[in-house]
């Protein structure tokens, strides 16, 4: 019974595996195939013609022409890629030097109307995006930041969510050992970084990795904040390529995961440790 | 926009004459907007290099000033600053039979003008001494001379003999494609790529440079030095030597691969050579640059976004420049006009304009840059900032574009004068964005006359917010008399089903989307409904459009394929969908019998004339009842932020004036003199060509007559109602009717699917 | 920027109090209270500064401009919001997002409860491989989504083609009700992983000696995970159903960049109204609107916290 059942539950997760890892795959495959090929295959989509997409696990005749082009021949990849860069270091550098306080602030200490602070917190991370872009724009219109990478980065450096994430994880340190520290006579910001960072060290990282898919997939603001082509970020590089390179559109955006993906690989055990963060309670 | 087609070997390859036709369209229309692109972005960098060195209120700048072309000569085939700092411009008459050689001293102001005993009239190299060479159409074994008119009008003929054009086909024959005099060698290429030197005396070819592994499809003339055209880039080689300078990179990056996109050899970059040996100049749409050999920059003299250089629907012939640092550029524009341009440097000038206007276009298009370039020709003080939302390499869809724009107007920011195509006009109006131009407008058909008939029904109670500069109108051309067909749609298609014999098509192939938005364009207003859409209408149009498409008896991948790219072309008006021109040359090799498609301006009408007197038929405009439907292009806006700007009212006034619009080719203008001008101006050429089973046709264009005239103006002055001018309806049905047409949904749930969605807009 | 000169007097606050953290609070638990409290504000303010002045007075601003006409900036009153409300448009959107989120919250949480109680029946390795092939639709860029999902839905797609092979008749997934069953599954592919993982982070925080103790006591599987895990993981409920609502809101970009600004009905979302609405410069609707949408948010959210939460500190001081 057991080893049966055993059995079927891995048979269960390899369905839904299989569907949430195909993509990858398929980007990978459709990267490594010329655009003949990718063509034949998807024809009925692309010219609207009799008969269904069809697909190769494998490419007939695998080509690295898609990974040349992409790699010696659009520069312009790069420098979306370094926007990007620049823009998620800006980020979580701000956020640990702002938002990571601030949350351990408002989780740890008895802060007035810290109930309203944290309502809204929630209410302003769910708000979208397109109801605050005007006012946004007006605001950073005003600190003459448009235009500028700072318009992508401060606003990301103040993001709730992390906030939230990581108020959730520092809500799970037991107040004792806060209070033994106190006894001990260690001071509120010797707490914060000997004991609140190194334990909410993992819930930390999780809102951060977070960050980091986030910043590789800003649309919205980059397109309405930065004019200047020069300083868009690589997530508005892959809009651009159309139905017709289908084989380079799959390869750029093998590509553009590959950073995520390895932050991911890398933050991995900390994400899933402290993704979520209130549940660690004793 | 193709002036001549010849028959040659290489365009045996392609199948039909209608692909061919759009296929050169497509190439000039790319051509265009590309170099354009490129031009801005690459000097771009220069640009700023330069202009950081200068101070704000620097002073110098070169002015642009229109210089007068010789007055026999209609079609410059050859230009070239001679030793003597003359300049010699050889061209044909109106027929392009005579050939003319004009001479002028004192840089254009006066030519003397003598008539040259020759017969090739297609392109002509001139060499510094005066010294002329003709080529002409033909250069094949049978039939293969250049000739020399030396300077004293001397003609010597020359044969030579071309080696086979290697295509394996008996037929096929070789040509010259571009010939230049460098370093008083007379020097070739032809359709192998190859490189030769003409004996003037004997007719003796030998090749020159050889070193260089790739096909040349051009030269220029670059006093000792010629530079070679190959589909990798420009190279520059020693004409005397014959050997090739080192590779060039920041000349490479300056200008990109120079392609032609016409019978002439006329290019979007052209060069000019100093006296220095290793400096040229080179003009492209971006402006006027110095460059020296091996350096690391390109040095921007005069910028194109200022002057006539920056329309991007023109190509250089020749560009010249005086040790004086005077420079001329010749110029041909999208429908084969010469003219020429006079640079000066004025040190008097601001460098800079001082005043800014801003122009946000949703799209770009060769009107909108040739009413800037109009503008800032009488207004050097002002510089046009011309922002565009949706460019060729940005990729930003139109909402995203809109979505920016809105927010920047909302903050401020916005600019002085709308290009409403494509933008939501009425929300604009209705939140009070763009204001009332009618007294501009008044005063615009005082001075020359507008058709007020289009201007009318651009009004929104009572008042004018936007006014087209230019328009065009669906129409149907067909073996039997036509002049109107106001049935509607139904009507149309139901005739056309008498015409189907057997298998054999009755229309040209064409994707679904073309004959819905040819529909679109002419039947739209008719569907528009006060809370949503008529249905019934729609269902109508939906129907007749689906009868042509499955009557025209093509299958699905025998079409043209329709891509994302195409239509990002509509929108920019580079090219325009299903011209009836495209159509009716199918109907003249007997692939159709019927064209439905736009009539987009008066050099459209002179070929529909032209293709009419070789095969009869008559074409008239599509409408339904009494309404007959323009299509608006560029409709100008006056922002109600920029209401006390007086450039910006300066700029819709001179953009609708017939001064402003004497550079527009594309689609019918606005204004009546200018209308009129056109009409007068137009030359007369001949197409000819020939399809893949060796039938062969061609037809004479002309001016249209009095009568012609005549008629095309009563068919304009009938016009009444604009389209259905909003982006989200127009998206919908033709997404939504593109896929009944294939096929792919019911009649039914396509009309429905329209229909609920546009409601949902309207209730929005 | 002061930036500066904020950081500066921030560390000032930060030292006192590290000060009266150095002196044991002798006085009254009021007092102790009190200065927590500013420890805590300090250590809060320059967060929240950012937070007010990039997202609090946008969204003032927001309120401000549902209460004013669009065209004029007249002071209007309540009039957007009865505009808004009987809104045929806003009816639609307000109706599918609403039974998009009763749809898609319980199917995420049951299914992923599922599978996380199946993941983690097993050995360290497969656990790792599964945890990471679920997660990986996140690292997934936006542009490859629409990409895929194009691919997949279109009338001549994947998926037809595999319904196809399999003897049923082809859908026009886009273009009728099926919409709605796409957007639930891209919405669950996506965030599987990540709810999975939320949940094996509860499961894991429940004692294994609880455990123990109910088994010895007799307690079926079933009667331990209701009488013991779920209580136990109460307020990591919480957290999961904020953030699948979160993550409920960001699948309109896919949607959007799927299907346009006018999909078909069923998966035509608020978020597609609040796009149109600027499209047209209707900034007074979609303002007006937007404030409901908090509102709605807010009391969800108070509701849920006020049932399900409890806040650590409270807890162990009162």
């Amino acid at each position: 019974m057991n080893r049966i059942g055993k059995l079927l539950s891995v048979l269960i997760l390899t369905v839904f595996g299989l569907m949430t890892a195909a993509p990858l795959f398929f980007l990978f495959c459709g990267g490594l195939m010329g655009n003949g090929e990718i063509n034949e295959y998807l024809k009925p989509f692309i010219y609207h013609m009799d008969g269904y997409a069809g697909w190769r696990l494998f490419p007939l005749y695998p080509t690295l022409r898609n990974f040349v082009k992409l790699f010696l021949d659009s520069p312009e990849f790069f420098r979306m890629f370094w926007n990007t860069m620049a823009v998620t270091a800006g980020i979580l550098l701000g956020q640990f030097l702002f938002g990571l306080p601030a949350a351990w602030g408002l989780a740890r200490y008895p802060v007035p109307a810290k109930k309203v602070f944290y309502m809204l917190c929630i209410v302003l991370m769910m708000l979208p995006f397109q109801v605050t872009m005007l006012s946004e724009y007006l605001v950073l219109n005003r600190l003459g930041m448009l235009d500028t990478l700072w318009s992508m980065i401060l606003p990301g450096v103040f993001s709730t969510f992390s906030v939230f994430l990581m108020y959730r994880f520092f809500c799970g340190i037991p107040e004792e050992l806060l209070e033994s520290a106190r006894i001990d006579g260690a001071g509120e910001l010797q707490i914060f970084f000997m004991l609140g960072v190194p334990l909410g060290a993992s819930g930390i990282l999780s809102a951060l990795v977070l960050q980091f898919l986030e910043c590789f997939n800003m649309i919205e603001q980059p397109l309405v904040f930065l004019k200047e082509k020069s300083r868009w970020p690589l997530s508005l590089y892959l809009p651009e390529i159309d139905e017709k390179q289908m084989g380079f559109a799959l390869c750029c955006s093998f590509v553009a995961l590959v950073p995520p993906l390895l932050v991911f690989c890398m933050g991995q055990q900390y994400l899933e440790a402290g993704i979520m963060a209130g549940a660690v309670k004793e | 926009m193709v002036q001549n087609m010849i028959r040659t070997a290489k365009f045996k390859r392609l199948k039909k004459l209608a692909v061919l036709l759009s296929a050169c369209l497509f190439l000039v229309a790319l051509a265009g907007c590309s170099e354009s692109t490129d031009s801005e972005t690459n000097p771009g960098g220069t640009q700023s290099d330069a202009s950081a060195t200068q101070t704000e209120n620097a002073k110098g700048r070169y002015l642009e000033t229109e210089v007068k072309m010789p007055e026999k000569i209609s079609h410059v085939i050859g230009v070239k600053r001679c030793s003597d700092d003359s300049i010699v411009v050889v061209g044909t008459d109106d027929n392009q039979i005579a050939v003319y050689k004009a001479v002028s001293k004192n840089r254009g102001k006066d030519w003397e003008e003598t008539k040259l005993e020759a017969e090739n009239t297609r392109h002509a190299a001139v060499n510094d001494d005066g010294t002329v060479a003709l080529i002409g159409y033909f250069t094949t074994k049978e039939n293969s001379n250049i000739e020399i008119v030396d300077k004293d009008g001397n003609v010597t003929k020359l044969d030579i003999s071309l080696p086979e054009y290697e295509t394996g086909r008996e037929d096929a024959g070789n040509m010259i494609t571009s010939a230049v005099f460098a370093a008083g060698k007379l020097l070739i290429t032809e359709f192998e790529g190859r490189i030769y030197e003409v004996d003037t005396k004997s007719g003796e070819l030998t090749k020159a440079v050889t070193e260089i592994g790739e096909e040349v499809h051009g030269l220029i003339s670059l006093g000792n030095r010629i530079v070679l055209l190959t589909k990798n880039g420009v190279r520059i080689a020693d004409a005397e030597k014959g050997t090739l300078l080192p590779e060039d990179t920041e000349l490479q990056k300056a200008v990109g691969t120079v392609e032609n996109g016409s019978d002439r050899p006329i290019y979007p970059v052209m060069f000019a050579a100093s006296e220095k040996e290793d400096e040229l100049y080179f003009v492209s749409h971006g402006g006027i640059f110095y460059h020296k050999q091996g350096g690391s920059t390109t040095e921007q003299l005069v910028n194109g976004e200022l002057v006539s250089l920056g329309d991007g629907s023109t190509a250089f012939m020749e560009f010249i420049r005086f040790d004086d640092e005077h420079f001329m550029v010749f110029v041909v524009d999208s429908l084969g006009n010469d003219r020429c341009y006079n640079y000066e440097y004025d040190a008097e000038a601001s460098a800079v304009p001082e005043k800014q206007l801003n122009v946000y276009a949703l799209a770009d298009s060769a009107v909108l840059q040739q009413a800037i370039s109009a503008f800032q020709k009488k207004n050097p003080d002002v510089f046009v900032k011309k922002t565009i939302g949706m460019t060729d390499d940005n990729g930003v869809t139109a909402e995203d574009a809109i979505k920016t724009l809105n927010t920047e107007i909302m903050a401020g920011n916005g600019p002085d004068v709308f290009v409403l195509d494509g933008l939501p006009a009425d929300s604009y109006v209705e939140k009070g964005i763009i204001s009332d131009i009618g007294s501009i407008m008044e005063d615009a058909d005082k001075k020359d006359g507008l058709f007020t008939n289009i201007t009318e029904a651009c009004k929104k109670d009572g008042k004018v917010y936007q006014v087209p500069l230019r328009f065009y109108f669906t129409a149907a051309e067909w073996d039997s008399g036509v002049k109107e067909i106001s049935g509607g749609p139904q009507e149309i298609a139901d005739y056309i089903k008498t015409l189907k014999e057997g298998n054999k098509p009755v229309m040209p192939s064409f994707p679904a989307e073309m004959s819905l938005y040819s529909f679109y364009d002419a039947y739209s207003a008719v569907w528009k409904d006060e809370n949503g859409i008529n249905s019934d209408a729609l269902k109508d149009s939906l129907e007749a459009a689906k009868t042509l498409y499955d009557l025209d008896g093509y299958a699905e991948d025998e079409r043209w394929s329709y891509s994302s790219v195409y239509s990002d072309m509509l929108y920019q008006g580079q090219i325009i969908y299903g011209t009836l021109g495209q159509g009716s040359n199918s109907r003249l090799t007997g692939d159709a019998k019927v064209s439905i498609g736009t009539l987009n301006g008066v050099s459209d009408v002179m070929s529909m004339y032209g293709l009419e007197s070789s095969k009869a038929g008559s074409f008239g405009m599509l409408g339904q009842g009494e309404q007959r439907v323009f299509v608006p292009v560029v409709s100008l806006g006056l922002a109600d932020a920029a209401k006390d700007n007086e450039s910006a009212k300066e700029f819709i006034k001179t953009a609708l004036s017939a001064d402003g619009q004497h550079q527009m080719t594309n689609y019918f203008s606005i204004n009546k003199k200018a209308y009129e001008n056109e009409c007068k101006n137009a030359k007369a050429y001949s197409i000819g060509g020939s399809d893949g089973e060796g039938r062969s046709f061609g037809y004479e264009v002309k001016p249209l007559n009095e009568k012609q005239q005549n008629d095309l103006t009563a068919m304009i002055e009938s016009l009444n109602t604009c389209m259905w001018n909003d982006r989200v309806v127009q998206d919908l049905v033709i997404s939504e009717g593109a896929k009944y047409l294939r096929g792919e949904q019911s009649l039914e749930d396509a009309v429905s699917a329209i229909t609920k969605k546009v409601q949902l807009y309207v209730s929005e | 920027m002061s930036l500066n000169k904020l950081s500066k007097l921030h560390s000032k606050l930060l030292r006192s109090a590290v000060c009266v953290g150095n002196i044991p609070p002798a006085g009254e638990y009021y007092n102790l209270k009190k200065r927590r409290g500013l420890t805590g504000l300090a250590f809060c303010l320059p967060g929240f500064f950012g937070i007010a002045i990039f997202y609090l007075v946008p969204f003032l601003d927001v309120v401000r401009r549902s209460f004013v006409q669009a065209s004029g900036g007249r002071f209007c009153g309540a009039d957007n919001y009865k505009i808004v409300l009987g809104n045929a448009a806003f009816q639609l959107a307000a109706k599918n997002t609403a039974r998009f989120i009763l749809v898609c919250l319980p199917l995420l949480l049951l299914l992923s409860l599922l599978l996380a109680l199946l993941v983690n029946g097993l050995g360290v390795r497969l656990k790792a491989a599964f945890k990471s092939a679920f997660l990986l639709p996140m690292a997934i860029p936006a542009a490859s989504v629409v990409l895929l999902w194009k691919l997949m839905f279109d009338t001549h797609g994947f998926v037809n083609g595999i319904a196809d092979w399999l003897g049923l008749a082809p859908v026009d997934w886009m273009n009728t009700d099926a919409a709605f069953a796409v957007l639930v599954f891209s919405y669950i592919w996506k965030n599987l992983g990540y709810t999975l993982v939320l949940w094996m982070a509860g499961l894991a925080s429940v004692p294994q000696d609880v455990y123990e103790a109910a088994q010895i006591d007799g307690a079926g599987r079933l009667v331990r995970f209701f009488k013991i895990t779920l209580p136990l993981i109460k307020p990591m409920i919480f957290t999961i159903v904020v953030l699948s609502l979160l993550n409920s809101f960001k699948v309109f970009r896919e949607a959007y960049l799927v299907s346009g600004g006018y999909p078909q009905e069923s998966i035509y979302l608020l978020q597609h109204l609040f796009n149109n609405w600027f499209l047209d410069l209707s900034v007074d609707k979609m303002a007006a609107s937007s404030v409901l949408l908090a509102l709605v948010i807010g009391i969800f959210v108070a509701v849920l916290e006020h049932s399900w939460e409890d806040v650590p500190y409270r807890s162990s001081h009162e």
